[in-house]
């Protein structure tokens, strides 16, 4: 791919790119190098994808699968925390600490496709082009993991 | 979208480390450079080549026009004739010029 081409897809998306590979990964470090690793391998490489900027998606995706798969066998790391809350209040911060734990358990299509819809502000059918499957089926996982999500956490404590 | 969703939305993904993007554009650089290093070698290699090729035959073809040494055989003796040294007594001996190098 063309050097000018993706330093621009990069720029625009370098947030979100992120979030997919936090969303996979759940520890900073490993996200990093997702995308870091995808950057690498699309600037080497001589394919031309009809869509770049998907196409970028599903590389940084993939090399977080990647990521985790080979962490996996050698160290069972722990989810980091990756939710703040933008006020100072303790309430607040209680209540991002315990969406970040709850969604650990949910599961991985779940968690993804809460993260990517809310925090990317991707629509269903993006997630669903990056995930590789239908909206309706993304659009299922998140409402089963919204729903899941309110069941384990409480907003009053 | 539901009272739940809403509360979501008021958190915030902690954001990547600082040198994230810093780091992500000096990785793309090298590789752009990478990929078209060997082409450039390549091309570098084959020029060398060329050129040292070139000064071998130049020189091959200046080593053939010098002088071959030549000597002045007499029954008895071989003198160099670059030696400048002249056949004592021998006025109309037979000079023989041989082509070989010794």
């Amino acid at each position: 791919m063309r050097w000018q081409q993706l330093e621009q897809l990069f720029k625009t998306n370098s947030h979100r790119l992120y979030l997919v590979a936090m969303a996979v990964t759940r520890h900073q470090d490993m996200a990093e190098d997702a995308v870091h690793e995808a950057l690498m391998a699309m600037a080497e490489s001589k394919a031309a994808p009809d869509n770049p900027e998907a196409y970028m998606y599903q590389v940084v995706r993939n090399k977080a699968l990647r990521a985790i798969k080979d962490r996996k066998r050698y160290v069972r790391a722990q989810p980091e925390t990756f939710l703040t809350s933008t006020s100072d209040s303790h309430a607040d911060r209680f209540f991002a600490v315990q969406v970040s734990q709850k969604l650990n358990s949910l599961t991985a299509e779940q968690r993804e496709t809460i993260i990517l819809h809310i925090y990317g502000e991707l629509t269903f059918r993006e997630i669903a082009e990056i995930c590789g499957s239908s909206p309706n089926t993304v659009a299922s996982w998140y409402r089963r993991g919204i729903a899941a999500l309110q069941k384990g956490v409480s907003r009053d404590e | 979208m539901s009272e739940f969703e809403n509360q979501l939305r008021k958190l915030a993904v902690i954001p990547p480390p600082p040198d994230y993007e810093s780091q992500a554009r000096q990785l793309i650089k090298p590789a752009r450079s990478q990929s078209r290093a060997p082409t450039i070698w390549a091309l570098a290699a084959t020029l060398v080549i060329s050129l040292a090729g070139n000064v071998f035959m130049a020189l091959e073809r200046h080593s053939d026009t010098k002088p071959v040494p030549t000597e002045i055989q007499t029954s008895r003796t071989v003198y160099s004739q670059t030696q400048g040294m002249s056949i004592p007594g021998v006025k109309d001996a037979p000079q023989i010029i041989s082509m070989e190098y010794f």
